[in-house]
């Protein structure tokens, strides 16, 4: 138990360095830290399906991609912004609804399984169009209105606050114990009465929901959408940014570091950000293995 | 009591089991037979990781042939695997705790604790269970299976992948668990190894029970 506190209380002054630290930067680096803390919650509620149901989705996308690209379609509509949300709560249950259909299949199908829902999503992307006066959508993507880089810093640090807290309170509560009871051993713990089900149904609603309200922050961090969003790039970005996860803030920490990496390494050459995240694919397996046996 | 009533299984036209009906209204129930006979089968069909292709299984006079495991282990039926299967990334007592949450989740590491205390295993409460060894994974099972309250145990090969002194011990812990009153449904390979602990004997050969006799007679 003390252990525990004690991992906490050193994981709780990285993460408020990291939101503090845009506040004494100048804009670009404002924008970019918001940036990071949007794709931290992305990560961090992604590695809440990972870490407690024991599975890796490269699906997520999904929710995030989805919960973006139904914005910005809502918004071309005239549907008030503050209701937004409401539109990342449908994505989340739709997500989850998909999420845990795919969990009845086995661990390594379901990585394959819900990467195809990445590749599909990004091929359609690019037919949905919206006629009005002038063609909207399809490769272009669309637009909502600019919100201010403070509000947004704001929203983003809040979410990614919430789904810390979250994730640490989760990890002592007893459905916490019971999602990894199911992770180690489903069958064990349907034998011990867990129902593994509804334990399985849980988390995708919570890692999915978590995943949609990082999507809708994107978008209005953007106020622009295209195709891209459903690109293996973003559907692989948490995993790589999770490579060293050991605690919670790692996943956060391995966010910010991959984000910032890839804009210098892009001043290089454009898109040679692909190496290091190729590079980290491929070490990702022993750096797993390293940071659980430290976990 | 627990009435299995003409239950019948197949995998792929192959029969494991064909129309068994067995009781149990108290005591330990000692089912023998080698391998592959369906004893396992048998054990996982009445803890519902199984399900029967025809027939039907009875708890308390209530029909639980379509009632899921959880559901079964609620209402006091618990299964342990012929090779333990705990949690691995759990500590020992998160792994019995788990168990203690399917009655009260509010103080279920403190009777978790108690338990791995009764099961001998308290020194063992902040170890992972993936550093256990064979003998030490037994007993955990055990414990597992107590935390959740049960009424009639189901064990598959307790004894199975042990030294003759961990066997012993598990034995103890079995005769205790009789003492306790726990009903038992007990697998294993021979009579012999179960004769202490079973009151009632069946043996199953090619999926059907073959024999039914009082071991004291």
């Amino acid at each position: 138990m003390v252990k525990v506190k004690e991992k906490i209380e050193l994981q709780i002054p990285i993460l408020a360095i990291l939101l503090i630290l845009p506040l004494f930067t100048n804009f670009y680096y404002f924008w970019l830290f918001t940036l990071a803390s949007i794709f931290a919650s992305y990560t961090l509620s992604w590695y809440l399906m990972e870490k407690f149901c024991g599975r890796t989705s490269l699906g997520h996308t999904l929710p995030f991609g989805l919960t973006a690209y139904l914005s910005a379609i809502a918004y071309f509509f005239n549907y008030p912004l503050q209701l937004l949300p409401l539109v990342a709560l449908i994505v989340a249950l739709l997500s989850t609804f998909i999420f845990y259909i795919t969990s009845m299949l086995d661990r390594v199908k379901f990585v394959f399984a819900t990467f195809l829902y990445s590749v599909l999503l990004w091929e359609i992307a690019p037919f949905i169009v919206l006629k009005k006066d002038i063609l909207y959508g399809g490769e272009e993507g669309f637009s909502i209105a600019l919100i201010p880089p403070n509000i947004i810093y704001i929203l983003s640090s809040t979410l990614l606050i919430a789904v810390f807290v979250f994730t640490i309170l989760l990890h002592k509560s007893s459905l916490g114990l019971k999602m990894m009871a199911v992770r180690d051993d489903e069958e064990a713990a349907l034998a011990i009465g867990i129902d593994v089900k509804r334990i399985k149904l849980l988390n995708s609603f919570i890692s999915s929901l978590f995943t949609s309200f990082a999507g809708l922050i994107y978008i209005l961090h953007f106020s622009h959408i295209d195709p891209d969003v459903f690109s293996v790039e973003n559907a692989i970005f948490p995993f790589i940014a999770s490579v060293f996860a050991g605690n919670f803030v790692t996943p956060v920490l391995g966010s910010y570091l991959l984000i910032f990496a890839s804009k210098a390494l892009n001043t290089i050459s454009p898109q040679f950000h692909l190496v290091l995240y190729a590079l980290l694919l491929i070490i990702s397996p022993k750096l797993r293995r390293i940071s659980n046996a430290h976990s | 009591m627990l009435i299995v009533k003409e239950v019948s299984k197949t995998y792929n036209s192959h029969v494991v089991l064909k129309e068994i009906n067995l009781t149990l209204k108290k005591g330990v129930l000692g089912v023998v037979g080698p391998n592959g006979s369906g004893k396992s089968t048998l054990l996982k069909m009445i803890a519902g990781l199984e399900k029967p292709t025809c027939g039907r299984i009875l708890f308390r006079d209530k029909d639980i042939t379509k009632l899921s495991a959880n559901k079964r282990v609620e209402l006091g039926i618990v299964y342990t695997f012929q090779i333990p299967k705990p949690f691995y990334r759990l500590t020992v007592l998160e792994n019995v705790a788990v168990g203690c949450m399917v009655r009260d989740k509010k103080n279920a590491k403190k009777r978790a604790l108690r338990i791995c205390k009764m099961m001998g295993i308290e020194h063992l409460a902040d170890r992972e269970a993936k550093v256990l060894s064979q003998g030490e994974l037994k007993l955990l099972e055990l414990a597992k299976v107590i935390s959740t309250e049960p009424e009639i145990i189901l064990l598959d090969e307790p004894f199975a992948a042990l030294d003759k002194e961990n066997a012993i011990i598990v034995k103890e812990k079995l005769m205790e668990f009789k003492r306790v009153g726990y009903k038992m449904m007990v697998t294993a390979h021979r009579f012999k190894i179960l004769k202490d602990v079973a009151d009632k004997f069946i043996e199953v050969r090619e999926g059907r029970i073959r024999s039914d006799l009082d071991v004291k007679s």
